[in-house]
């Protein structure tokens, strides 16, 4: 015992004991670098077949076989270097990062003298171990682990720490041993026990607690196989730090914890292992099988890892770092025998589970379907159509479930078919246009199978029906649609066609869907320019006109817009600034709203190029200056789109023109073409000015105006009739789907080139258009279901100057003349009447009623109103 | 006094070609009841310290009577105790169970010892100049100030410098200033470097070390590295030699080792004990330079004489 005697004032320092010294590990794999003071094995030909060559100088030294001194060996230094990585692994990953090897490759230099080894142990601190195996008479295969004894004549340990430890270690090895042992009782004891002498050379200086670990007999040659794999050795390197964490005073108490292993090895028992040279026992004397697929998988969760077993004939596989609680199941498939599956639940974390397959010959255990491909072809949406694949289940342990990554336009007859196989059904059952596609997915444990489904779903044909049609051709009329001349332009909005009739000064309202009159815009101080309005658009509930103005006559360019149908119009936009342009106002376009966007004019004229005059909107003023956006095929020339050219700005600046002389064209930001519209598909008539693109049920439409063609001029724009065009390959190849009305509007002669169409479209359910040309005519057409619009009336006028107006129980007649007034229900009954007066009472009334009202004129008009 | 027993007095012939030392004589010492003796190291009188192979343990061995004295019995104490230049005093180091190291110091005379520091981490080198025991801890040298040893050198920036092993890297603290040195950085091929038997020039001006099997010198910032040759454990000897062993083994076993002494340039590398089967190991150094002491194996410790030719 150390005397302490205080006799010396000292200053002492203290310090609290450092956990790091307690979790410091020095390791040293054993020999190194395939020399003379290495230690090698020659290995047999299984089957009469050597193992692979490699160059040991290829990866430091690794793959751990090699051809050193022209002879097929396994060598100690290389399993011994595996297991050193394997201890590193699980070191940094559950311990600490404070491990050093004392060579981590397998290298001539590496191979240390032993009291170099024993010095850095010294020096570095912590516990230490050696790394090795044994060799003997070619059938031994044992565990020996030594620390150091005391002296020569004293076996016992130095050190009781590196005995508990080196029993542990022995205790692992032997107790989760893969194969029989030739010395039952493990052997952990210390170095001159077992060897007598002078004892491990690198034990006697090293001051660390420790041992050196002889694990098996690499001359037991279904030992070297094993040792020939990493896998294995990283396996032996798990048991060795799961001894060290058994340790007094280290491991589960201070938190460490190592996760689970499951090992094992694959063999056909009805085979021998395939070498007779050297001893095979248990196990070991039948055939390991090579490149077996290993597969684990997480039972709850569906993660998988895979192992192939390697080219070393040893069978073995493992799986480590395995959750605590999970189970897993593992399916081993190799070629010409039956998969197996076995299942293992990890209970608790540092365990070892042993789970050996005992192989035996048959089919694989696969899915196999007939075809694995469907083609379903061309359907219309909302039909459906369904195929049959043949599925075949072998060595399959349970049944095959069903899934489809395209449950919305696909389906599966099935979830879940027989182990053994059946039929599967799948529908196709598309809800828009457009190739779908889904895969199959058939799974049973780890295998799994693909059908690939393909269609290609087209909209039912859009056919529209004909609901009202006045013009010449039809030879009908309402009461407003007589003068065929005075109808110039339409919009629709709100259930509401607005027919522009410049040549009466009247912009007409009319229930769109039943063609009937509804009322008059007020349009008082609407005057100026060529027309006083020609274009009308209609624009959240506002109405929107423009005249035309001509630089030759200096006429400016004048825009009104109504708030309502009962409002007075207001002048939005007066400029003399016509950008340089002869003619605009023929047509217009409102690019945003009427508080920030734009108003864009397409410039008229037989042959001068088009150009686009755009006017900003901020903040609610319309702004006079014209800015001019130039069109062109190349960036130099110009294109003359004729008379009344239309023009739609998209949001992205781009514009669509149409005219007189060209076919609806596209032209970027920059003013090039992008594309026209396919002239096929407009009969090559390219005459018509309105153009309407839409989307129904995925697919891009567009409705354009055109005419009967005829090569001349003087006969041609007779025939007007909107052209319904399906643009799913591009504009530039649309197709002519249809005309309305076939037969065209009318033979009078659109001299004008005033065209105009209006398209609703009702979500999936149906399409409704309007067609105007003037000169010719007014129709109406319908594809599906459509909204009933609820059109109310507006306080109409009767002549150029009236118009009605309910003023709390008395509803007067402005402007005219009056020889009578009758308030009718909607149903006919008549409520109210009154003659020679110029207002009626209508107390005690609610609702909407006709109101006919005969001038003294003789003029009688009728108008829906509404009396709160 | 017994007197001690002449085993052998041997001219060694030099492997080198150029032999610089003659080996006058080499005997074994008697260690008494100390009958397997190890990690000798020189008194200033000329007795030697041992200790067990695995340095537990110190005591005093009278070169001249063969009588032991155990001074303590710690486990760890034989490791690279330093001693103060008077002799009366020695450092030493305890190995805790509880993997912890406590330093004391040990009063020669009358065998009593003294706590310097207990409870530390790991660590390696000890140093002692002016009673003052150094030592690192958690990246800082640490003094402590032992009394019963006279202070006879004046200051000098030399003795603030310490040099110890660090998570086997050379480190050096000059004057509060902490360097790590790597002078055989990305020069192995089986993984990073690893130094030991560190230690610094009597005159402080180099370091010796070893590294990969090899003993080198570098000065203290790291550079001018020389390789002496292929001796483990090195020592000192004066400013301009390194004494050390040359050993060889089998991966399991040691099979062969010999005292040999090298120039600190490089130049010379001399084998000093004759090629016998005795496995002769761990030398030490006289203060003047002249004697060699080494242990074998077995447990025997030689004393050697040699003369500079």
């Amino acid at each position: 015992m150390k005397k302490i005697a205080i006799i010396l004032a000292l200053i002492c320092v203290s310090f609290s004991a450092s956990a790091a010294s307690k979790y410091k590990l020095y390791v040293n794999p054993g020999h190194g670098g395939y020399t003379s003071n290495d230690r090698q094995t020659s290995m047999p030909a299984v089957n009469g077949v050597k193992l692979p060559v490699y160059d040991v100088t290829v990866n430091g030294g690794s793959p751990l076989y090699s051809t050193y001194n022209s002879s097929n060996c396994f060598w100690e230094s290389s399993g011994n270097t595996y297991r050193a990585q394997g201890i590193k692994y699980f070191w940094t990953k559950y311990v600490n990062n404070d491990i050093k090897l004392s060579r981590e490759a397998n290298t001539q230099g590496g191979d240390l003298t032993l009291s170099t080894i024993a010095a850095q142990s010294n020096s570095y601190g912590g516990y230490f171990m050696s790394l090795h195996t044994n060799a003997g008479n070619s059938s031994a295969n044992y565990v020996v682990v030594m620390c150091r004894a005391k002296s020569k004549s004293d076996y016992s340990a130095y050190n009781s720490t590196s005995l508990y430890m080196s029993q542990a270690a022995a205790n692992w090895h032997d107790n989760g041993k893969l194969t029989n042992v030739t010395y039952s009782t493990p052997r952990g004891m210390t170095d001159r026990k077992f060897y007598g002498g002078s004892g491990l050379g690198v034990l006697n200086t090293n001051t660390a607690p420790g041992f050196l670990a002889e694990s098996w007999f690499h001359d037991y040659r279904p030992e070297a196989f094993r040792m020939c794999s990493k896998e294995y050795n990283f396996f032996l390197a798990w048991q060795l730090v799961r001894a060290y964490i058994d340790s007094p005073g280290l491991g589960n108490g201070d938190g460490v914890v190592l996760q689970s292993i499951v090992v094992g090895d694959i063999r056909d028992l009805a085979k021998s292992c395939g070498y007779t040279s050297y001893a095979t026992r248990g196990r070991d004397k039948y055939l390991a099988i090579n490149g077996a697929k290993v597969i684990l998988t997480n039972t709850a969760t569906g993660g998988s890892k895979t192992y192939t077993t390697d080219q070393f004939n040893n069978g073995f596989y493992t799986f480590y770092d395995l959750y605590k609680g999970a189970t897993y199941s593992i399916t081993v498939e190799a070629n010409g025998y039956a998969s197996q599956t076995k299942y293992v639940t990890i209970d608790d974390n540092a365990k070892q589970y042993n789970l050996n397959f005992d192989m035996v010959k048959g089919e694989a255990s696969s899915i196999s379907v007939s075809p694995s491909t469907v083609e379903f072809g061309e359907l219309t949406v909302g039909n459906t159509s369904s195929k049959s694949v043949t599925v075949k289940g072998t060595s399959l342990s349970s049944a095959i479930s069903v899934t489809s990554s395209n449950t919305t336009d696909f389906a599966v007859s099935t979830t879940s078919i027989p182990a053994s196989g059946g039929t599967l059904n799948i529908t196709y059952k598309p809800t828009s246009a457009g190739q779908h596609s889904t895969t199959i997915t058939l799974s049973s444990g780890t295998k799994t199978q693909t059908i690939v489904v393909d269609g290609t779903a087209v909209n039912p044909p859009l056919v529209l029906t004909e609901v009202w049609n006045y013009s010449e051709t039809s030879g009908k009329n309402a009461d407003w649609t007589t003068d065929k001349a005075a109808m110039r332009n339409m919009c629709f909005g709100d259930g509401k066609l607005y027919v522009s009739c410049p040549s009466i000064g009247k912009i007409l309202i009319i229930d769109a869907q039943k063609g009937s009159f509804v009322g008059e815009l007020d349009m008082t101080g609407v005057e100026g320019g060529a027309l006083a309005f020609c274009d009308i658009k209609f624009f959240y509930g506002k109405i929107i006109t423009s005249n035309i103005a001509t630089s030759e006559a200096g006429q400016s360019l004048k825009v009104y817009v109504w708030d309502n149908d009962n409002a007075k119009p207001y002048l939005f936009l007066e400029t003399s600034d016509l950008g340089g342009a002869t003619r605009l106002g023929d047509s217009f376009y409102l690019k945003g709203d009427l508080t920030n966007g734009a108003l864009s004019f397409a410039s008229s004229h037989a042959s001068d190029p088009t150009k686009i005059v755009n006017y900003t909107i901020t903040d609610g003023v319309c702004y006079p200056t014209a800015n001019v956006f130039n069109i062109t095929e190349d960036g130099v020339t110009g294109i003359a789109f004729g008379l009344t050219p239309h023009v739609i700005a998209g949001n992205t600046g781009r514009y669509w023109v149409t005219g007189q002389n060209f076919y609806p064209t596209l032209f970027d930001v920059d003013g090039l073409i992008t594309q026209s519209l396919n002239a096929v598909a407009l009969n090559e008539d390219n005459a018509g000015s309105a153009f309407e693109p839409f989307t129904f049920r995925g697919t891009s439409y567009a409705f354009a105006t055109a005419y009967t063609p005829n090569s001349t001029a003087s006969e041609r724009v007779r025939d007007g009739r909107a052209i319904l065009v399906d643009a799913t390959d591009g504009w530039s190849n649309a197709k002519n789907i249809g005309e309305y009305p076939a037969a065209g509007l009318g033979n009078t002669r659109n001299t004008s080139y005033s065209t105009s169409v209006a398209v609703a479209v009702n979500g999936e359910e149906g399409v409704e258009m309007w067609i105007l040309v003037h000169n010719q005519g007014i129709a109406y057409y319908k594809f599906g279901n459509v909204p009933t619009y609820e059109v109310t009336g507006v306080n109409s006028i009767i002549s150029d100057n009236s118009r009605i107006v309910v003023n709390g129980t008395t509803l007067v007649v402005e402007g005219a003349n009056v020889a009578k007034i009758q308030v009718n229900a909607v149903n006919g009954m008549t409520m109210r009447q009154s003659t020679n007066s110029n207002s009626i009472d209508v107390a005690g009334l609610s609702g909407v009623y006709m109101v006919t009202v005969t001038g003294a004129n003789g003029i009688t008009k009728t108008s829906k109103v509404v009396i709160d | 006094m017994k007197k001690m027993v002449l085993c052998f007095v041997v001219a060694v012939t030099s492997l080198t070609l150029q032999a610089q030392f003659k080996v006058k004589s080499l005997q074994q010492v008697h260690t008494g009841a100390m009958e397997k003796a190890y990690h000798p190291r020189f008194m200033p009188d000329g007795n030697l310290l041992v200790s067990a192979e695995n340095y537990t343990g110190l005591g005093i061995v009278n070169v001249k009577s063969g009588v032991y004295t155990e001074l303590t019995d710690m486990c760890s104490a034989g490791y690279y105790p330093v001693i103060a230049n008077d002799g009366k005093t020695i450092i030493v180091r305890q190995k805790n169970d509880d993997y912890t190291v406590d330093i004391y110091s040990i009063n020669v005379a009358d065998k009593s010892i003294s706590t310097v520091a207990t409870q530390l981490p790991h660590l390696n080198q000890l140093g002692l100049c002016n009673n003052k025991v150094s030592y690192a801890v958690n990246s800082k040298v640490m003094t402590a100030e032992v009394t019963n040893s006279s202070t006879s050198q004046k200051f000098n920036p030399k003795d603030n410098i310490f040099v110890t092993e660090e998570d086997l890297k050379i480190v050096v603290y000059n004057n509060g200033r902490r360097i790590v040195l790597d002078p055989l950085k990305g020069q192995i091929d089986w993984g990073e470097t690893q130094y030991v038997w560190t230690s610094l020039s009597p005159n402080k001006d180099k370091i010796l070390f070893s590294c990969a099997d090899n003993a080198y010198i570098c000065d203290i910032n790291g550079k001018n590295l020389v390789k002496v040759g292929p001796l483990r454990a090195p020592v000192w000897r004066g400013n301009t030699h390194v004494v050390g062993m040359h050993d060889k083994d089998d991966g399991y076993f040691y099979t062969e080792s010999n005292i040999v002494i090298a120039k600190a340039d490089g130049t010379q590398y001399q084998q000093l004990t004759p090629a016998t089967s005795e496995i002769k190991m761990f030398p030490a150094v006289s203060n003047d330079g002249n004697k060699i002491a080494f242990h074998t194996l077995e447990g025997k410790i030689y004393l050697m004489t040699i003369e500079e030719e």
